[in-house]
């Protein structure tokens, strides 16, 4: 296993759209790394960069210290898993798992009593033993992705990629499937890549977290640094459901304007100044005596939480509500009605842009 | 004095005639064509010819356009001069190039054939083999008995004659038999479709009312047109059908599967079929194979160019490329003119048999071109990716990842076109006819099934003996696919 | 560095990796072109001392460690440049020879020149430092790419060649004067042989007949197959899998079969010799593929929309008329004319029953001009030229279209 490091990379596209713009990104051994972000912000590029499907135009990745630029992807050491698996749909488990091994030469070769071992270890780790001699048409969609993550984890790799391995399946067993990676990541310890647009999947897995935006790095910190203190206004959107609530405005003196929304900045931010975005998260929003008057324009009752969507000066914010203890009931304000919001509290943010 | 002047008269009389016997060669014998039809396939031709001690025999040339010398025309018989002592005339219409010689039957020799009166002034002869429907010019050579021409060969001028008889020994064939036949099953289907239709009246299926009558057309069509014939054609394998006597065929049970079976050259025209049909499909698939993949390259240049002219053997009519490679074979051809030879390429019989198997291959692997490129497009290119990184070599990705999967496309359509190949009848036909030559009633040595078959029923006119060779064919064809499929499946299971 | 990098384990120059095929390919090639040698004068033995050069060159080629190969291949090299250089001086020197020799010297003269590369010359004395490697798979990223591009056309011209040159040369005999088949190509020009096709009546007796014959077979062939279709794709009714499986079934036996009690019904009939019997006889036998294709098309069409017509008042005919078959007008203009075409070119059974000049269709036509003997190739080739130029832009302009049309029904049965 080892670490990598993008140094300076650059992807430029033929049409000229820039792919990845000069990533600064080192992950440490055995580091379980996560990529966010929203589609074409170049998390599947700098993946495909380090596996050796696409080539780089600018700057060098290295593995293990270790320039690979020019190495084609075999020569690189890593096992990835496909978006879509990409299982070999003519040969068994078994076959799918040892191919890459079998086919190895000369002073690579791997012993065939190796192969068989390396394969059976990979079944039971995975709990693929049953279905060894089936073909993936006949697996269900949880046994396929534990297919396509013992291909890659058999050849022993230096760096596991994952290119949104969860994307193709349902809900539940998605996240019985979250909690599966997280345990074999513990089990086999591999410095892993993996690439998600999912922030829940990038809070549950991730050792640390690297956010990407038309192909700049945001924020590369641990999740919950990265959920707390946010670098801009993009991860603080990006990450938490609800999403937090973001008002434009200006701060000056300690006090915030959004038109004709106004209030007190709390004392932490009292020395914000000029334009920018007001950000606090919807757990930290409550309905309260003594907050600013907003409008309640719905209610969205999901049983143990509630979502307040309420309104001032054309600024929208949510509200959310969750139950304690015995509470049973959430409150019922009604709909067009005046409520006091506090907004304000040690974990609001103040960005710039 | 007097026997002075007569013997000067005689000898100055003589003179020219001896002459004109001696010094130049005999003029040709003046050649006219009967108009009376003696038969069908049978040409009639008069012959008056000056008797000349040199002739041995008269060679009878013939032609389907005009020529001027015997290279450019066939032989078709050849009529000995002989004393008559001691032979025997033939009786009229006995056999078959019946020969009368001064109005008179001509004598036989001791095989049976027919000869010429060493002094005979006039002769005719009824050829037969002649093509109905179609001019043939004819010529007659004498030959001296060293089989040298008397006549200069080069400077023929044939006869054109012509037969239309149609081959009606017997009255026209009844045709109500046939009518009867196709009418009684156009009825039974359209009763069959009508208790259909009443039979889904009555389950309620109201929303189908006109499926029937939708269908009716097409299928009544099919069965009368398409089983019928072939129940029929069965049927007609196990009479003794012949183009003497249409209509009124007798069972005969398995007579023509034994002769089939009894042919000389069975077993050769057999096995040249499958020699040709399996060469053929290795050879489509593999290039069409390597072309698929050389296409199937993201982002070559010129693509559509090399695939819109890869297409063309496909395109262009099949009969005309063939015959435009019989062109290019032949010994001023385009191949010579390349290799800087004149070699007759169908002429001999291995020769032959290669340059049809290559043309055929040329005209088959556009089709097989495209087929493979549509299943390569339909691979997943994941799957290579995810190869790619596992270290796995290009030839071994082609090997193990895409050859397996071509295989359930490349399954049926290399059945398909074996099957195709098997039957492929104008590539043959076009370029030899099924030459070269081996000896009568024999398939010829580039001939197939299909094409030997074609012969014995529209050359020999034996249509039993056809229809039992075509039942054979369906046999080989039926047994093979299921082998075949049944392998393939075998080794798929185990893939 | 008791293990080489990672980088020269993995690294062998284009150069090399190139050779390794093509130096393969040349000796299957030359293996060809050894074969047509015999053909033309027997003479076996340039070929022979080729193919085991360039055999024994790509067997010698180095492998990276430091020894023998690396001379001793440039040195076959050598020997097959100066073998080809000699053979190709005591032939004839005709464009067969030039390529002949070309597929000896040209991969020898490669051996040669890109063995003594300095980079390729370095990896072959055993030069391995990662430096090296490094800078040499950064190399090979851009030159890779452009040997494959190169081997890949030069692969492709020949296969165009093979197609191209027929087509070439029936042009050149179109326009050459006489039925003169030799020549060089291009050395003449006349349109003699055009003016008499045109002029003369045979031609256009037997385009009139063909005409007539894949028109006729189009129009009834689609007016059985067309509600057939239809029938199969929307309706569930009784007999539907056995009459489906009886269009399978049909398509299976080989026309041989068919052969000889069609020509017998015909004959019995009255209907040989005449447009009618060929035009029912190619409807029927188009009959399957066609109802194939058809339902193929038809089963793409959303029920929805004959619903909503349904809906809207339509009675079953209607719907078919109205809804349908507007829609479907592309899917039953491609069927048309993959009927068409089939009946154009159709040879054996017009052989077989239109016996008379009269009654010839185009493929029998042009075939009868090259009969045994007396062949007049100049007026076969105008004709050709005459009958393909249509089919072949049809084919070309509409492949695509009828591809997918032959697959929709393959695919399905």
């Amino acid at each position: 296993m080892s670490d990598v490091e993008f140094k300076a990379t650059r992807k430029v596209y033929e049409d000229g759209t820039v792919g990845l713009d000069d990533l600064d990104l080192r992950i440490e051994e055995g580091e379980f790394l996560v990529l966010l972000g929203p589609s074409g912000c170049g998390k599947s590029t700098a993946l495909r960069l380090l596996a050796g499907l696409e080539d780089i135009t600018d700057g060098a990745i290295n593995i293990g210290g270790a320039r690979v630029n020019d190495l084609p992807p075999g020569a690189r050491g890593l096992g990835m898993v496909f978006q879509s698996y990409a299982l070999y749909p003519h040969m068994t488990v078994r076959e799918n798992l040892s191919f890459g091994l079998r086919r190895t030469r000369g002073s690579d070769k791997v012993p065939p009593n190796e192969v068989v071992a390396r394969v059976d270890e990979a079944a039971s780790m995975l709990d693929l033993e049953k279905a060894l001699d089936k073909k993936p048409k006949e697996l269900s969609g949880g046994q396929q992705q534990r297919v396509a993550i013992g291909r890659a984890l058999v050849r022993r790799p230096k760096v596991l990629l994952m290119d949104e391995p969860l994307s193709n399946l349902d809900a539940k067993l998605r996240n019985r499937m979250r909690f599966e990676l997280r345990r074999l990541h513990e089990m086999h310890g591999t410095t892993t890549l993996y690439v998600t647009h999912d922030q829940i999947e990038a809070m549950t897995l991730a050792d640390r977290i690297a956010i990407l935006k038309d192909g700049r790095l945001q924020q590369h910190d641990k999740p919950l640094n990265a959920y707390n203190q946010p670098a801009n206004s993009f991860v603080a959107s990006f990450l938490g459901t609800p999403a937090m609530n973001l008002i434009e405005g200006r701060a000056a003196h300690g006090r915030f304007e959004a038109g004709e929304l106004a209030f007190d900045l709390p004392p932490h931010l009292a020395d914000a100044d000029g334009p920018g975005f007001y950000g606090i998260r919807p757990e930290n929003t409550h309905i309260s005596e003594g907050g600013v008057p907003f409008t309640l324009g719905g209610v969205e009752h999901l049983g143990g939480e509630a979502i307040f969507h309420l309104e001032a000066g054309g600024h929208w914010i949510k509200a959310l509500w969750r139950r304690k203890g015995t509470e049973a009931v959430a409150p019922h304000p009604e709909p067009g009605s005046q409520q006091p919001v506090i907004l304000t509290d040690s974990s609001a943010l103040f960005f710039k842009e | 004095m007097r026997v002075l002047r007569l013997w000067a008269a005689v000898t100055l009389l003589a003179l020219p005639i001896m002459a004109q016997a001696q010094a130049q060669p005999q003029t040709q014998p003046r050649v006219s064509v009967a108009d009376t039809e003696p038969g069908y396939r049978q040409i009639q031709i008069d012959v008056a010819v000056s008797p000349d001690p040199r002739v041995a025999a008269y060679e009878i040339w013939f032609a389907e356009n005009s020529f001027s010398s015997t290279r450019d025309a066939l032989l078709h018989s050849r009529i000995a001069v002989m004393d008559v002592d001691g032979l025997e005339r033939g009786a009229p219409g006995e056999n078959y190039d019946y020969c009368q010689v001064d109005g008179l039957p001509a004598y036989l020799d001791a095989d049976g054939n027919a000869v010429i009166d060493r002094n005979a002034a006039r002769w005719s002869c009824a050829l037969t083999g002649m093509v109905p429907g179609r001019d043939t010019w004819i010529a007659v050579v004498p030959v001296s008995a060293d089989g040298l021409a008397l006549v200069d060969v080069d400077g023929l001028q044939p006869v054109s004659g012509r037969t239309d008889a149609s081959d009606e020994r017997t009255p026209p064939p009844d045709t109500r038999p046939v009518l009867y036949a196709l009418g009684s099953i156009i009825l039974s289907t359209i009763v069959l479709l009508v208790f259909l239709r009443q039979r889904d009246a009555r389950k309620g299926r109201t929303r189908s009312r006109l499926a029937h009558v939708y269908v009716a057309p097409a299928v009544i069509g099919l069965i009368t047109l398409t089983f019928y014939p072939i129940l029929y054609g069965i049927g007609l394998a196990f009479t003794d059908a012949d183009q003497s006597h249409l209509g009124d065929e007798a069972w005969v049970g398995l007579k023509n599967f034994v002769t089939v079976f009894a042919s000389p050259g069975m077993w050769r025209v057999t096995g040249f079929t499958l020699v040709w049909a399996i060469a053929n499909t290795a050879a489509h698939v593999f290039f069409g194979l390597l072309l698929a993949l050389a296409l199937n390259r993201a982002g070559l240049t010129g693509k559509t160019v090399y695939r819109t002219v890869f297409l063309l053997p496909w395109a262009i009519p099949g009969y005309i490329s063939v015959l435009a490679w019989n062109g290019m074979l032949q010994p001023e051809g385009l191949v010579n003119g390349v290799l800087g030879t004149s070699i007759d390429f169908l002429a001999g019989a291995d020769s032959a048999r290669l340059v049809v198997i290559l043309v055929n291959i040329w005209l088959g692997i556009p089709f097989m071109m495209m087929t493979l490129s549509g299943a390569l497009q339909a691979l997943s290119a994941d799957m290579f990716e995810a190869a790619e990184v596992d270290g796995v070599s290009r030839w071994d990705q082609f090997r193990y990842l895409t050859l397996p999967n071509l295989k359930s496309t490349m399954v049926p359509v290399s059945l398909l076109g074996f099957i195709w190949s098997f039957n492929s009848f104008n590539t043959i036909y076009l370029m030899t006819r099924g030459n070269p030559y081996v000896g009568f009633g024999e398939p010829g040595a580039t001939d197939i099934l299909i094409t030997y078959v074609f012969s014995v029923a529209f050359e020999y006119g034996q249509y039993g003996v056809a229809a039992a060779w075509s039942v054979l064919i369906f046999l080989m064809l039926v047994v093979f696919s299921w082998l075949y499929l049944k392998k393939t499946r075998a080794t798929e299971a185990s893939a | 560095m008791s293990r080489p990098s990672l980088a020269a384990r993995w690294y062998v120059p284009a150069e090399i990796q190139a050779l390794r095929l093509w130096l393969s390919v040349a000796v299957l090639v030359n293996l060809l072109i050894m074969a047509l040698d015999v053909v033309r004068d027997g003479k076996l033995w340039p070929s022979l001392l080729g193919i085991a050069l360039l055999a024994l060159g790509r067997l010698s080629l180095p492998d990276g460690q430091a020894n023998w190969k690396k001379p001793v291949a440039q040195l076959l090299g050598a020997g097959g440049v100066a073998l080809g250089l000699f053979a190709l001086a005591i032939s004839p020197r005709l464009l067969y020879d030039v390529w002949s020799v070309a597929w000896l010297v040209v991969p020898c003269l490669l051996l040669v020149a890109w063995l003594s590369r300095p980079r390729v010359a370095d990896w072959a004395g055993g030069r391995s430092d990662r430096e090296f490697a490094e800078r040499g798979l950064a190399r090979n990223k851009e030159s890779m790419p452009r040997l494959d591009v190169v081997a890949l056309h030069l692969a492709l011209l020949h296969g165009l060649a093979v197609v191209i040159v027929p087509v070439i040369w029936i042009v050149d005999v179109a326009v050459s004067p006489g039925n003169v088949l030799g020549g060089a190509i291009g050395d003449a020009f006349t349109l003699e042989h055009f003016t008499a096709v045109l002029s003369g009546d045979s031609f256009w007796t037997w385009t009139r007949n063909s005409l007539v014959v894949a028109a006729g077979t189009t129009v009834f062939g689609l007016a059985l197959a067309v509600p057939a279709g239809y029938a199969f794709s929307r309706y569930q009714f009784s007999g539907r899998k056995e009459s489906m499986f009886l269009f399978m079934l049909v398509q299976m036996f080989p026309g041989i079969i068919i052969l000889v009690p069609y020509f017998m019904v015909m004959k019995t009939l009255g209907l040989l010799n005449t447009s009618i019997g060929l035009i029912i006889v190619y409807s029927v036998t188009a009959l399957p593929l066609g109802v194939w294709m058809l339902k193929g098309f038809f089963d793409t069409v959303p029920r929805a929309l004959e619903e909503a017509a349904v809906l809207d008042g339509c009675n079953q005919f209607e719907v078919f008329f109205r809804v349908v078959l507007p829609l479907s007008l592309p899917a039953v203009a491609i069927t048309a004319l993959f009927s068409f075409l089939a009946a154009w070119n159709e040879f054996l059974l017009a052989l077989v029953f239109n016996t008379s000049n009269e009654q010839y269709t185009l493929p029998v036509g042009l075939a009868s001009m090259i009969p045994a003997t007396g062949q007049q190739w100049g007026d076969f080739a105008a004709a050709s030229i005459i009958v393909s130029i249509p089919v072949v832009v049809l084919f070309v302009f509409f492949q695509r279209a009828l591809i997918q049309g032959l697959s929709a029904g393959s695919v399905k049965g």
